[in-house]
């Protein structure tokens, strides 16, 4: 099956002065269509370089990141793309029914298909009735649901969503978990950075385990949960234990 | 294009949200009015000094807005990190910039004509009219404001907004200087100075060529069409060596 995302051999790195910090160490990895792709690791493991890269906010120091076959970062797959930022990051002073017509607009949607298009992801992420509330107004939960209603704006073959279920309450979480599901159901390709190893288990079919800048894994779920314990059948044994593998 | 004009839009709609223009707006009018108030304790010849300090308070408070609006746009747009969802966007790196360059061109512009109207307004109230001049010194400072935005963007690519604000701000001071300050120091000056400031003579663009103030306060009749041709283009290229360079620094910028 040709993948529809794949990094091959990625290094980058950061500089701060005299000094250089290598966030990633020549990773690889693929994403199949219509698969949802759990993209786990710690703190500074390098999950959100590796979005940023993908996205064309960084650019590698070596290697690529593909998606449907030319630079991840291309104009033209970014009509195909959508991406939720981990906190969301809007302008405070529109509304949401305005900065989805904004966003809109830049993908060259037409103003009536446009116009269907909003109501139907604010009926989506449930926002329908503050589509004229001011963003600054809105709760961090409400804004994260705005984040994925602008990710979905272009109706986009491969979601990126870093860690999606940040600010979501239990409710919000399970409804943003539905969404993921329902999105999968309809083929789009779900490339996804989480802490929540718990929501990761529950709907990813492939994971990849990221640490200081290394991939340590790459499987299908199915096949890491096969491996443990079916009564404490938690992702987040095995992550642990590769991770301290890995550093022991 | 039309990817530059949404943000362009945006740029504008922020600007209206903001409260600074509005104190801009409200300081200046007050001042003019103040101003042609004057002639009210029946002070005689005051049409030249009404036109000579409105025409420099709304030059400098229009030129403040481009400088205000214009600086934080980039670094705003970094620290509070809406730049992210927005370049996930099919929107090119230099219509980023363009649009941005548009928005506070146009705010800027937008005030310069509010405020000249108003000034219109009450030059016709003291008997005085429109001159050919005054229109083309309209022209020549919408020029400005357009080439100072693009100055002001472009210098946002590279330094945070406070230091864009005051170097730009010095830079409208001393830019309608620089042809004569330079040509009077270079005498004194030794021969490498003296070729630094000759470069920097011929880099920088004078500001000096878009004010016509002195020519509308003593009344000169127009200045010849091609002349104000000859800004335009002398504006233009410009406005597009800023806009390439903000751009190609933008390019290379991780975000």
């Amino acid at each position: 099956m040709e993948p529809v995302i794949e990094i091959r051999n990625l290094h980058a790195e950061y500089r701060a002065g005299r000094e250089k910090t290598v966030a990633l160490e020549g990773i690889s990895l693929r994403a199949y269509k219509g698969e949802i792709f759990g993209f786990i690791g710690p703190n500074g493991a390098g999950k959100t370089t590796t979005i940023n890269i993908l996205l064309g906010f960084m650019y590698p120091t070596n290697g690529d990141a593909v998606i449907f076959g030319e630079k991840s970062s291309s104009l033209k797959n970014r009509f195909r793309i959508g991406y939720l930022p981990e906190i969301a990051y809007y302008y405070p002073f529109l509304t949401p029914f305005k900065i989805l017509t904004m966003y809109g607009k830049l993908f060259r949607i037409d103003k009536t298909t446009l116009n269907n298009r909003i109501n139907s992801v604010l009926t989506t992420v449930g926002l329908t009735d503050k589509e004229n509330t001011s963003i600054r107004n809105l709760s961090k939960g409400m804004q994260q649901r705005l984040g994925l209603a602008q990710a979905i704006i272009n109706d986009p073959e491969v979601l990126i969503l870093d860690e999606p279920n940040s600010g979501l309450d239990p409710i919000g979480k399970r409804e943003m978990r539905d969404i993921i599901l329902e999105l999968k159901n309809r083929g789009k390709t779900i490339f996804f950075s989480s802490h929540e190893l718990s929501e990761v288990e529950l709907i990813c079919d492939r994971v990849g385990i990221i640490d200081r800048g290394q991939i340590l894994k790459t499987e299908k779920l199915s096949q890491i949960v096969d491996k443990i314990d079916a009564k404490r059948t938690v992702l987040e044994d095995i992550f642990v234990r590769t991770i301290k593998d890995k550093r022991a | 294009m039309r990817a530059a004009w949404i943000i362009a839009k945006n740029v504008i709609e922020e600007s209206i949200r903001k409260k600074e223009i509005y104190v801009l707006f409200i300081l200046s009018i007050a001042m003019m009015s103040i101003i042609a108030m004057a002639s009210f304790f029946s002070l005689r010849g005051l049409v030249k000094y009404f036109i000579e300090l409105s025409f420099l308070i709304v030059t400098y408070i229009t030129v403040i807005v481009a400088i205000v609006v214009g600086a934080r746009q980039v670094p705003t747009e970094l620290n509070s990190r809406t730049i992210y969802p927005l370049m996930a966007k099919p929107l090119k790196r230099s219509e980023f910039i363009i649009g941005k360059w548009l928005g506070t061109s146009i705010i800027s512009i937008f005030c310069f004509l509010v405020f000249e109207a108003i000034f219109i307004i009450l030059l016709f109230s003291k008997g005085s009219s429109v001159s050919g001049i005054l229109i083309q010194g309209i022209f020549l400072h919408i020029l400005q404001l357009m080439l100072i935005s693009s100055i002001v963007i472009c210098l946002s690519a590279f330094m945070t907004n406070a230091a864009n604000v005051t170097v730009s701000i010095l830079y409208f001071i001393l830019g309608h200087w620089i042809g004569k300050a330079i040509s009077d120091v270079l005498d004194k000056c030794g021969a490498f100075l003296a070729w630094v400031l000759r470069t920097l003579n011929y880099i920088l663009p004078h500001l000096d060529y878009f004010d016509l103030s002195k020519k509308i306060i003593h009344q000169w009749p127009p200045v010849p069409a091609w002349v104000i041709i000859t800004v335009m283009i002398y504006a233009l290229v410009y406005i597009s060596i800023f806009l390439l360079i903000g751009t190609l620094k933008f390019q290379r910028r991780q975000l």
